[in-house]
């Protein structure tokens, strides 16, 4: 088996440790014997997003955002394409905010997004900082996810689910307990950290859903977590108990 | 008035003295509750000498250099110390420094400054010289994105009178466009030479100011710092006023000639490693631009040593370890290149913090190519300890090392296991900044450190 993995602009996009969960993506591939190819879709060029089959969307600099922004246009029909037809995509931070309707700057300037998330961010002056711990639950799974926040954009939600509920943190908006966003198999979340290596099990339903839906069912072998595990026990421990 | 802020901050340090605790900050901290505008008052009758030493990497060790220049020049300097590089440990070495009734006994001043700081200090202090070394993405959840930091830095020395100078690494684009539009004397330094860059992952992609097109380097010598340009309306790196060439690298040492308007010097160190050039290069350019003697500024760097925890070499229980302080994925992987070139298999204790002064963030420790280093070192054990040492032990294991060689330990523990399990290897201790406080802490406790 093989998975293609694509990487959106990994040379804007690359912020507080993100190419951690490419790295976490390809070894617990590897693990499982899955071969792996990371495809990086840079600015300018054409990309139909047929052959991707997992894509990550990390984020950058107010700055590097615009320019993802303004690319985005070309690739957006053929984006919105790939995700209805369940191309699994994690977002984080600045991919997720360009995922939702648009961004509303300081200044009252809207940045457009995609619009596949119904959902909206809108600058603030407060940077919403900190480490965070999130109760997810997914594919009839509870688990807590834990990471690290830093975005000053506060984004709310529509007509959409979120990711999970904020135990320790600000979340989406640091209003209403929510963080992230699920549409399909598209997720959209603030937490870095980096997400994926303390969080083996969003990592493996992004595995296992490409795999689905590329091969149809398959035999998905859990793999040895435990320094994962213990990783994401320390922090709950010394973080939710304040 | 200024006695009084003075007394109340000697006061403190005598406590702390007594008690044990550290006294680098709190006296400062104390004093600048009871007079807020200390600092000035007892910097302003010293007219000259006043150095200013701020940037992500380099500070410590560049900073430590002038103050070593000046007083092998003859003057009283006071220099904050490592890591005392907000207000308040600036306040504490001026108090140090001062008669009980508030007079400065010293005829020059050194500060390393943290960039959050810079523009209070340079106001209070009004610097003859503010060194740059250059931003890198370090504690950005402190001080928000490298942007926003360097506007900020530029925005405190705007206010900087025509006779000061401000020195600034060409070789860093972020660290470069401060210059401009400035009204003190900017003068530029950085590196032009052919010697090999070593492969990062953590290099930072830096944009043209001025179209918004990505740089393209000539040639890249640490991180991002190098010789670049934009391929789009031609903005390039400023020419240099202070010029490193012929760079000989070795673990003895550095040599390199340095050129200054018409004159050309050789510069030797026992510093090691590329980065240090930038330091060294600071250094000597502050000193010339404070007209120190050229000949001793040159003897004074031949005789300077590193400060404790940068690339410390101790003897434990009979045992060879070299200590290096790691503090961002930079400084990590030029710790990780130089143990690479290494004859002797490793043994690593890594020691992560996330205290305030760390950064809360430690997600920059998989910017890290630690891939690259374990596939070409010999990397026998791995031990890792800290507020993070289950992060860094999973990114380990995500560098496809093998888990059954990873161990979780605290400190204490750690130690003696590393101790215990080194036959041939040399043992690499690697802490981050609040982590080297406390490794220090415990191999004092052990008399393993003096």
């Amino acid at each position: 088996m093989k998975l293609t993995i694509g990487h959106m602009y990994p040379d804007l996009l690359n912020l507080y440790g993100d190419r951690g969960n490419i790295i976490a993506l390809k070894k617990r591939c590897e693990w499982r014997k899955i071969d792996v190819e990371i495809k990086e879709i840079k600015a300018g060029i054409n990309e139909n997003f047929a052959d991707i089959d997992l894509l990550f969307f990390g984020g950058g600099s107010d700055r590097e955002q615009k320019i993802v922004s303004e690319d985005l246009k070309s690739k957006k029909k053929n984006l919105i394409k790939a995700i209805e037809d369940g191309m699994p995509v994690l977002a984080i931070c600045g991919g997720y905010q360009l995922l939702g309707e648009y961004y509303k700057t300081l200044e009252g300037n809207k940045i457009e997004g995609l619009g596949i998330l119904d959902a909206y961010t809108v600058a603030s002056n407060k940077r919403l900082i900190g480490n965070i711990v999130v109760e997810a639950h997914l594919f009839n799974k509870e688990f807590y996810l834990v990471g690290f926040e830093n975005h000053s954009g506060k984004t709310f939600l529509r007509n959409c689910s979120p990711l999970g509920t904020v135990i320790i943190g600000y979340g989406n908006n640091g209003e209403d307990k929510k963080e992230g966003c699920v549409y399909k198999n598209v997720y959209g979340t603030y937490l870095h950290g980096p997400l994926l290596p303390k969080n083996p099990e969003m990592a493996d339903i992004l595995i296992e859903t490409a795999l689905s839906r590329k091969y149809g069912k398959i035999n998905f072998e859990p793999l040895e977590d435990s320094i994962e595990q213990r990783a994401k026990e320390a922090f709950i421990k010394r973080f939710m108990k304040k | 008035m200024k006695g009084l802020g003075v007394a109340i901050g000697k006061l403190v340090n005598i406590s702390c003295k007594i008690t044990g605790k550290g006294g680098t900050s709190l006296p400062g901290k104390i004093a600048l509750m009871a007079d807020d505008h200390l600092i000035k008052k007892l910097i302003e009758p010293l007219k000259e000498n006043k150095v200013i030493v701020t940037g992500t990497n380099g500070k410590t060790t560049t900073s430590g250099l002038i103050a070593h220049l000046l007083s092998y020049s003859g003057r009283k300097v006071v220099h904050n110390r490592e890591g005392a590089n907000m207000r308040t440990g600036i306040a504490t070495s001026l108090i140090k420094s001062s008669s009980l009734t508030g007079n400065l006994d010293r005829d020059a001043a050194v500060f390393e400054v943290d960039e959050a700081n810079l523009s209070f200090v340079v106001n209070e202090i009004n610097p003859n010289v503010v060194v740059i070394t250059n931003f890198f993405r370090d504690q950005l959840d402190r001080f928000g994105e490298l942007d926003l930091i360097v506007n900020k830095v530029k925005k405190a020395l705007s206010d900087l009178s025509k006779d000061s100078f401000v020195l600034l690494n060409a070789d860093d684009p972020f660290t470069a466009s401060i210059g401009e539009d400035l009204e003190a004397k900017v003068l530029y330094y950085g590196i032009e030479d052919d010697i090999k860059s070593l492969k990062s992952s953590s290099f930072e992609q830096k944009f043209c100011p001025v179209c918004g097109t990505k740089y393209e380097y000539k040639k890249i010598y640490y991180g991002h710092l190098g010789n670049y340009y934009c391929p789009n309306c031609g903005k390039k790196r400023p020419s240099l006023d202070f010029r490193a060439s012929d760079i000989f690298l070795s673990e003895d040492g550095i040599k390199f000639k340095l050129s200054y308007k018409d004159k050309i010097f050789t510069v030797k160190s026992n510093l090691v490693g590329l980065y240090n050039v930038y330091n060294i290069l600071a250094s000597t350019s502050a000193g010339m631009l404070l007209n120190l003697d050229d000949s001793t500024i040159l003897k004074a760097v031949e005789n300077y040593w590193p400060i404790e925890g940068r690339l410390q070499k101790i003897q434990i229980r009979g045992k060879k370890a070299i200590i290096n302080l790691i503090k961002n994925p930079v400084g990590f992987e030029s710790t990780l290149n130089m143990l690479s070139q290494f004859d002797k298999p490793l043994n690593l204790l890594i020691l992560i913090n996330d205290n305030y002064a760390d950064g809360r963030d430690v997600s920059w420790l998989w910017d890290v190519n630690l891939e690259e280093f374990l596939s070409k070192a010999k990397v026998n054990h791995i031990i890792t300890s800290g507020l993070r040492a289950e992060d860094m032990a999973l990114r380990v294991k995500y560098a496809g090392f093998d888990t059954e060689r990873i161990k979780i330990m605290p400190l204490n523990e750690a130690v003696k296991e590393i101790l215990d399990i080194t036959k041939e290897e040399l043992i690499a201790i690697l802490p981050n900044y609040t982590a080297l406080q406390d490794l220090n802490k415990y191999l004092k406790s052990q008399g393993a450190l003096k």
